[in-house]
């Protein structure tokens, strides 16, 4: 499916499409591929894996083209780019080997590692150190009479060692690829321009007059934006609650579960309600799009994300919810099992398209700043 | 309720359709194409031509009526109807808005490489994103859109339209109305129509836009003693790829390389001032140019000087390395073009190239000189690109008033048929092209011709 010859196919489409677009340029102002393009004149692989990670897959192009299918230029620009993106995706992966996970992303695939992670801390649980997985604990610390508290640390710790290296070498992949120097992302205008535009998801406005992108067929919306915005700060906010989290139990001493009224929880399951309303969102616009510009190849690893995103969170708020009755433990490893699951998976799936959407967004930067 | 029917699905019929439910008409809209295909010329359409006393958000500047109208009688050599001129030029700036008040996106004038963003507004994402918002904005006004609803006879009585013949794929229809509306664009992909019109050289045209085109509506009403304005022959062509398609090739199989080198026929002849003036002007004249050489060819030949300084084409150029095998691989006759080429390089006047303005880099002594931008062809590799005269669209239509009513031949008004777009344009455009000008005339007498017909 993602083999070495459909990637050179599908290189040779995409550079077909952007001479095309580059000829024609009615796309101009629609997002930032099309100012780009005009550039260059020939594509090479690099600068096609740096344009369809700049794709944000609006559709804009698809709808509006003229020499979309049935004609014969046959142009299908969002659908080529989704599939480009994933071939870089596998070709900066590190370890290289374990970008073959790209293509076998499906959503059966990542709940299995998640129901065995989550089965195997309740077995772990059952022999060591828990009295019942059937009991109400309660008070500070009833995680960890579950789970002990230096297996939760270690293997969090190794996981998020594994996510940090891989996505430093990856993004380092992704920088340098068409020639562009690391020192050079010390340029904090670059950053200033990509954090701006990826925390208002600029570009999905589609143009200066803002009125928003292809998402289900040819009307323009917003539907997707701030569906976006639920996922990304809901995302945001999980963060903060477990940097929260870590910060008072290692600095204040003060062991979770914390009160429903603290900064952790509120942050915590603002976040986790945000994300689940996010991906529900995200999901309805999967499904009532037009499928002609979406790759169909491409919907397993897309929904496997979303339904990880999503159960990651709901398994939380289930355990928010439940956590001084007996349900706690079991629901406990499960919301972990979910969670590690996901972090293992995160260089391997649809997450690292934050990775490289802001590093095309730093480039994308360099080009404003050099033509401003 | 009046009922209205729009025969047409491009931007003339939308605005005429929308205009005509707006004032609280019931409306059908037929349209030959499948919905894949939907939106005639228009959808390949860029831009519009706007008078505007004042920048909009979007036009910079100010485009005065007058110099608009110059403009028009410059290209026309002065053969325009005044009325209807004047006319469409100063409620170009209506339909400006009132598109924008229909979200219409227009794209934000642009730095540096188009120039046209003071006289012309943009479609955002060009015509075909035009087209979907029309539909959408038709949609939602309830009108009713038949998709593969051709026309092929509109039955007159006295000086009135009595009902139209259609096919559709659930068969022939008779269907009727209280008013009409005729939008069905020029007949230039009607390829015997063409040459009757052209003569057998047209077999080698290719057309730009849609091939649903066919012209039936005109033939029909033209044969029934309808007005005639326009002549069979004018229309609007310019150089393409001779690679391009059949049909809508649209804009990206023009050609923008013609001032950068010499243009050779099928005989390895030179026949035209390659360097007479800038686009626009150049792009309209070499359609017909071409049209006129054996065979409907010609074939620039630029070298590796001059490959980055045009916009890029779609197709890959025919490259060699020398001028006898850049000739064998384009079929001309070797010694021709080798003569032609030497000729050409010894008659260079070396000059301050500078593609910004009429410089004076020329050629002195030779039959056909080129007057601008002359450089010597010498320095491998070379490049070649076949020319095709690529139709735009033609200009014989229909007599209307500044009511797009349409007229008989006895001079008396219709009762219920108005009309507007490329059938109407030969009103306005005796020859030449203003380019933008298309889709405001369409767009102004739909929006006069749909008020019409919803209150006849
Ligand atoms: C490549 C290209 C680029 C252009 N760029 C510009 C530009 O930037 N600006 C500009 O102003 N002009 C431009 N033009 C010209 C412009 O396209 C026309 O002036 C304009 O589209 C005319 O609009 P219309 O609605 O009359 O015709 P069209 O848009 O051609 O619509 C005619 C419609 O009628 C339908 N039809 C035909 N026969 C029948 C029938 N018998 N029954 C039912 N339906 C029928 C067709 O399917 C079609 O939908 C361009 C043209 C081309 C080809
Ligand atoms: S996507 Fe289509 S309309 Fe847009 S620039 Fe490319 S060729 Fe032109
Ligand atoms: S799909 Fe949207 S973001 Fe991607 S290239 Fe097309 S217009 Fe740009």
């Amino acid at each position: 499916m993602f083999s070495n010859e459909d990637s050179i196919l599908r290189l040779k489409d995409a550079s077909r499409a952007m001479e095309i677009c580059n000829a024609c340029r009615y796309c101009e102002t629609l997002c930032p591929v099309f100012p780009q393009i005009t550039q260059f004149r020939t594509f090479d692989k690099p600068t096609l894996n740096y344009l369809s990670n700049l794709c944000h897959n609006c559709k804009g192009c698809f709808h509006g083209c003229q020499y979309a299918p049935p004609h014969e230029f046959d142009l299908n620009i969002p659908k080529t780019f989704s599939e480009l993106r994933v071939d870089s995706y596998i070709q900066y992966a590190f370890p290289n080997i374990l970008g073959k996970l790209f293509a076998k992303n499906g959503t059966v695939v990542s709940i299995l590692i998640a129901v065995c992670i989550g089965l195997l801390f309740i077995a772990g649980a059952y022999f060591n150190s828990a009295d019942s997985l059937f009991t109400a604990y309660d008070g500070k610390g009833s995680f960890f009479k579950v789970i002990p508290y230096e297996i939760m640390t270690l293997v969090s710790g190794l996981i998020c060692l594994h996510v940090v290296i891989a996505f430093i070498v990856g993004f380092r992949r992704f920088w340098t690829e068409n020639g562009d120097k690391m020192s050079e992302l010390a340029d904090l205008s670059l950053w200033k321009y990509a954090m701006g535009a990826a925390a208002t998801l600029k570009h999905l406005d589609g143009g200066d007059n803002g009125h928003g992108c292809n998402h289900i067929d040819d009307r323009f919306g917003h539907s997707r934006k701030w569906f976006h915005h639920g996922v990304m700060y809901g995302f945001i906010l999980t963060l903060i609650s477990t940097t929260l989290a870590a910060i008072y139990h290692h600095f204040l001493g003060l062991h979770a579960p914390y009160d429903f009224d603290s900064l952790v929880v509120i942050t915590g399951t603002l976040g986790g309600i945000l994300m689940v309303i996010g991906c529900i969102g995200l999901t309805y616009i999967k499904i009532k799009a037009d499928p002609v510009p979406i790759s169909q190849k491409l919907l397993g690893m897309d929904y496997s994300f979303i339904a990880m995103l999503a159960l990651v969170n709901i398994t939380g708020l289930l355990l928010l919810i439940f956590r001084d009755g007996v349900w706690m433990p079991s629901l406990l490893c499960i919301h972990l099992g979910f969670v590690l699951a996901f972090f293992l998976m995160m260089p391997y799936c649809k997450f690292v398209h934050l990775l490289y959407r802001l590093g095309a967004l730093l480039k994308y930067a360099k080009y404003v700043k050099n033509n401003s | 309720m009046k009922k209205i029917i729009v025969i047409g699905g491009g931007n003339a019929a939308l605005c005429a359709a929308i205009t005509a439910a707006q004032e609280g008409a019931e409306v059908t809209l037929l349209e030959s194409s499948p919905k894949l295909w939907r939106g005639g010329n228009s959808q390949h359409t860029r831009n519009m031509r706007v008078y505007h006393p004042k920048p909009t958000t979007t036009l910079v500047e100010s485009y005065p009526f007058e110099e608009y109208y110059e403009d028009l009688l410059k290209v026309t050599k002065g053969e325009t109807n005044e009325e209807l001129a004047t006319l469409a030029i100063k409620s170009s700036i209506d339909l400006y808005y009132w598109m924008e008040k229909n979200g219409i996106n227009f794209q934000p004038s642009l730095k540096g490489t188009l120039s046209l963003s003071r006289t012309n507004a943009f479609f955002l994402g060009g015509g075909k994103t035009l087209i979907n918002r029309e539909y959408q904005i038709a949609e939602d006004l309830g009108i009713k859109v038949l998709y593969e609803h051709e026309v092929l006879n509109v039955n007159l009585k006295d000086n009135s339209v009595e009902s139209l013949d259609v096919v559709s794929p659930s068969g022939k229809l008779k269907l009727t109305a209280d008013a009409y509306v005729a939008a069905s664009g020029g007949f230039e992909s009607n390829r015997d129509w063409l040459r009757e019109a052209w003569g057998e050289q047209s077999k080698n045209y290719l057309i730009r836009g849609t091939k649903f085109n066919q012209g039936k509506v005109l033939k029909s009403l033209l044969s029934q003693g309808v007005q005639k304005v326009g002549k069979e022959e004018q229309g609007h062509a310019v150089a393409v790829d001779g690679r391009a398609p059949l049909y809508d090739g649209g804009i990206v199989t023009r050609l923008d390389c013609v001032p950068f080198g010499i243009v050779l026929n099928d005989e390895g002849n030179r026949f035209y001032d390659e360097g007479e003036d800038f686009w626009p002007k150049r792009y309209a004249i070499w359609g017909r140019l071409v049209a006129s050489q054996p065979n409907q060819v010609g074939h620039v030949i630029i070298d590796s000087k001059s490959f980055d300084l045009f916009m890029p084409s779609v197709f890959e150029p025919t490259k060699a390395n020398s001028i006898e095998e850049l000739a064998q691989k384009l079929s001309l006759p070797v010694e021709e073009v080798i003569k032609t080429i030497d000729e050409f390089n010894a008659a260079v006047v070396e000059g301050d190239f500078d593609l910004t303005k009429l410089d004076n880099c020329k050629t002195e002594g030779l039959e056909v000189n080129k007057t601008h931008w002359a450089r010597r062809i010498d320095t491998p590799p070379y490049y070649g690109y076949t020319l095709r005269p690529g139709v735009t669209f033609t200009y014989l239509g229909v007599k209307i008033d500044k009511d797009a009513r349409v007229y008989m031949e006895d001079g008396k008004p219709m009762t219920n048929l108005f009309a507007t777009g490329e059938m109407v344009a030969g009103n306005i455009l005796s020859q030449g092209y203003l380019a933008g000008i298309g889709m405001t005339i369409g767009g102004v007498f739909g929006r006069i011709a749909g008020k019409g017909a919803a209150n006849v």
